[in-house]
């Protein structure tokens, strides 16, 4: 999840204490701040500290005369050796069992422009493919710079001895700032096993840690600050677990990620938005519900069922149905089902959905009530995306999450 | 009162801040306060037509100020994260899409007003009578969230560990450092107004215009930046799917604003643009163009709730230099309101498309760097008229804090401290003290 939901989650559940709210309207107490911000400590201990303590067996800095066709000149880089020594690394990985572990550097070539450059593990050809780009400026908006096209584009590939697994299925693209960096280990004879960003998302989000920090506020501050950090450290991890990458459930007895439930991905922006609407939400009701003197006098379910549960669902049904726009029109002419029932399989199975009913009869598995049917295509469905997403997509998925949570 | 009767005082209020809004630094707070004290409003005006004509104000003003800070890198607080994506769009030639971007975001806002403004008469009073007990630790989390969700930009090259750390904080110690100054200033310039007092209401104006407009015109300046030729495009690459997120996410960071006292527009952007969760330019700047108008006509809108009687919302600058001349009485009132917001909008839209296009034509004609040199010219100038010459003092002091973040590629949202730290120690009781230390009482 984003740091904002993270936030935002954090702190609406220091509201969940009736006594953390009386203590931030008698005593100016920061109590409900420090949820939101233990919510958070865990991407920016990452980010701030953890990052930078990480020691690499490989520094690939392009720009240096290891990788240029000309040593005075640094556009001059060459794929060819940048690739080679991407593979060298996953190689020694191979042959010596320990994990090995890489930093990609970017390439700046004058005051807010830098080279742009990709690198693409190719599992199957087992082979490391390294692109170089274009230069580009600080918005990565590619440009005619430094006699360069906009469009350039250099490719090299390099054989690795051993298989390449779980990678993504896109390149890693490297231009401003900073690199990612990749731990390569050795799963058994299968091949090795490519790890985006290895120092994201271990210590930092380690429920031991979590309980490290509730403990410390317990003692310093009190019972009550205690659980408002310790929960709020422990949502971050909870909702990282919904996600591909995981966290480090058992640091530091293990020193590796735990994979998430992949429900969803970091960045599903519909995930995201929910989280927040849902934690201002109930945040509110707390507010109100343990003030002295209530602002509003609402049961549970027709204020939640009034502010989120039907907001949410209008939203994705306008959204949906927007989507889809002239085809609707079109399938209602088709179809013989009644209009509710229509409308439901729109937004429940999306664009195809007739294909889909069309296999599960195919299949015998359609019973005459509409909401079986549906039910059994939801339970195909599943099943078939399940199978999909042990494969590449969950290796891809990772990637795209950290990479957006990297960008910041 | 027949709306009818109103039609032309909303045109005529639309089309004056779109004028104004072309400006930069000059706010529309500056030409109602200049109206109302100034003219001799009821000649001019029907008594009744005078809410309906501040609405319009306000309406357009939230929907083509996104001009200056798109075009000439000069935005006020509330359009400030629409800068850098605009800047990029508009090195792409399509610029002319930015601006229909943040468009579609303020229509798209004004119709969830519209629809949510049963919502608003009813709920949204409680709710901010509510939270207000509470604004002390909303800013805390506030800053807190500005201060540690700022990720290093790090090179990584150093060799050591050490080395790998300082050179990571760099961006993020200049954003911890514009933080803490631009809290100074605020502390300063709010507690020990440096301008004269009859211009005191316009304390916070040349900083902000140091803060935000400032450092982007000169940085357009130095870098001799070459706009490249403008596509004025007839049709824009959008999808209904990315509006509504676009939308919804602004809407929520612009009602967060609108809702609360204290929180700015600013503020709003940047959980909009949080709330995006994407790096989608486009999304990002409808969200940023929707929060924006949520945040000035929906705080303004919450002055027309017959809420508590006599008593009335009054959120933001318009409410309260109106609240003298205008009491809203009946639930009539609110929705001649809602109709004048949607009529304002739909005319707002179209001047936001003629005006892009005017502004386009003259920035493609001329050097920009000489556009950007008449920018900071005008950016004194009305410093100058507005607040005399502490004001300029001010805002030269704004600028160096504002040009931190330029310089090392650390966010500008560091500077909405300007506001936060003084209002969040005050809050927890605490600026008193602060205050002594600085020898300020």
């Amino acid at each position: 999840m984003k740091g904002l939901t993270h936030f935002t989650v954090g702190a609406a559940i220091a509201t969940c204490f009736p006594q953390a709210i009386d203590l931030s309207l008698t005593h100016f107490s920061a109590i409900l701040a420090l949820g939101g911000i233990f919510g958070l400590l865990p991407d920016t201990l990452d980010f701030k500290l953890a990052m930078f303590i990480e020691e690499n067996d490989y520094i690939i800095d392009p720009a240096t005369k290891e990788f240029l066709r000309d040593p005075m000149d640094m556009n001059s880089i060459d794929p060819q050796k940048v690739a080679a020594k991407v593979a060298q690394a996953i190689d020694e990985a191979w042959d010596t069992g320990r994990e090995i572990r890489l930093q990609l550097h970017t390439v700046q070539v004058a005051g807010d422009l830098w080279r742009h450059y990709e690198v693409f593990y190719d599992t199957k050809e087992n082979e490391v493919v390294v692109t170089i780009g274009p230069v580009v400026t600080m918005s990565q908006m590619p440009g005619e710079f430094l006699g360069i096209p906009y469009d350039f584009k250099e490719r090299a590939r390099a054989k690795t001895k051993c298989n390449i697994l779980q990678t993504q299925n896109r390149s890693s693209r490297i231009d401003i700032f900073n690199g990612p960096s990749f731990g390569y280990m050795k799963k058994g004879e299968e091949g090795v096993e490519i790890i985006f960003l290895p120092w994201h998302r271990q210590w930092s989000h380690s429920p031991i840690l979590g309980i490290i920090f509730g403990a410390l506020g317990w003692i310093f501050l009190g019972k009550i600050y205690g659980l408002v950090i310790g929960l709020g450290f422990l949502s971050h991890i909870l909702l990282d677990l919904t996600g591909f990458m995981g966290a480090n459930l058992f640091w530091p007895i293990k020193q590796r990620r735990t994979t998430g439930g992949q429900f969803l991905k970091a960045s599903n922006p519909i995930a995201n938005f929910s989280v927040i609407a849902f934690s201002g939400i109930l945040a509110l009701w707390n507010l109100n519900k343990f003030s002295p003197q209530p602002t509003f006098h609402l049961h549970a379910w027709p204020y939640f069922g009034y502010f989120f549960l039907l907001p949410s669902f209008l939203l994705m049904a306008t959204n949906r149905i927007l989507e889809m726009k002239g085809r609707v029109v079109e399938i209602f002419k088709r179809e013989r089902l009644g209009a509710l029932g229509r409308i439901l399989l729109l937004l429940i199975l999306g664009e195809g959905w007739q294909e889909k009913i069309k296999e599960a009869k195919e299949e015998r598995i359609a019973p005459k009530r509409i909401g079986k049917v549906v039910l059994e295509i939801l339970r195909m469905m599943m099943r078939e995306e399940k199978a999909e997403v042990a494969s590449q997509v969950r290796a891809d998925e990772e990637v795209a999450e950290s990479e957006e949570e990297f960008a910041g | 009162m027949d709306f009818l009767i109103l039609i032309p005082y909303i045109l005529l209020g639309t089309l004056m801040a779109g004028l104004v809004s072309l400006i930069p630094a000059l706010h529309i707070f500056n030409l109602a306060g200049f109206i109302l004290l100034y003219f001799k409003f009821p000649q001019l005006l029907p008594g009744n037509a005078l809410p309906a004509f501040m609405m319009s104000l306000v309406v357009s003003w939230s929907i083509i100020n996104t001009i200056p800070a798109l075009f000439l890198g000069a935005p006020d607080e509330s359009a400030m994260f629409i800068v850098l994506p605009g800047q990029k769009y508009m090195m792409l030639g399509k610029g002319y899409e930015a601006a229909v971007l943040s468009g579609v975001g303020a229509l798209g806002a004004i119709i969830v007003l519209g629809i949510g403004s049963p919502v608003i008469l009813k709920l949204f009073p409680k709710i901010r009578w509510l939270l207000i007990p509470h604004m002390g630790w909303i800013l805390l989390l506030i800053c807190a969230y500005i201060i540690m969700g700022e990720w290093p930009k790090a090179t990584l090259r150093p060799k050591t560990k050490w080395g790998r750390f300082i050179d990571g904080w760099k961006s993020s110690a200049a954003g911890i450092l514009t933080f803490i100054l631009a809290g100074l200033l605020g502390i300063f310039i709010l507690n020990k107004p440096f301008i004269p007092i009859e211009r005191a209401f316009q304390n916070i104006m040349p900083a902000f215009v140091g803060l935000y407009a400032v450092p982007w015109v000169i940085t357009n300046i130095i870098s001799k930046t070459e706009i490249p030729k403008q596509n004025i495009c007839t049709s824009i690459d959008l999808d209904y799917k990315l509006a509504i997120r676009g939308t919804f996410a602004g809407v929520l960071g612009g009602s967060f604003a609108a809702l609360l006292p204290i929180i700015t527009g600013g503020i709003g952007g940047l959980i909009a643009g949080h709330a995006t969760a994407q790096r989608d330019d486009r999304l990002f700047i409808i969200s940023q163009g929707a929060s924006k108008t949520t945040y000035y006509v929906g705080g303004f809108l919450l002055f027309f709730v017959p809420y508590f009687g006599m008593y009335h919302l009054r959120r933001g600058g318009m409410a309260w230099m109106l609240s003298p001349f205008y009491v809203p009485r009946t639930i009539g009132d609110y929705f001649i309101i809602l109709a004048t917001i949607a009529l304002s909008a739909g005319f707002a839209f179209f001047l936001l498309l003629r005006f892009s296009r005017f502004v386009i034509k003259v920035i493609t004609k001329f050097d920009y760097r000489l556009i950007s040199l008449f920018t900071v010219v005008i950016l004194f100038a009305i410093v100058l008229t507005i607040t005399g010459l502490r004001g300029i003092f001010i805002t030269v002091v704004a600028t160096g804090i504002g040009l931190i973040p330029v310089l090392f590629h650390s966010r500008r949202m560091n500077c909405m401290a300007i506001l936060l730290v003084h209002m969040t120690l005050s809050m927890f009781g605490v600026e008193p003290a602060v205050l002594k230390f600085f020898h300020l009482i």
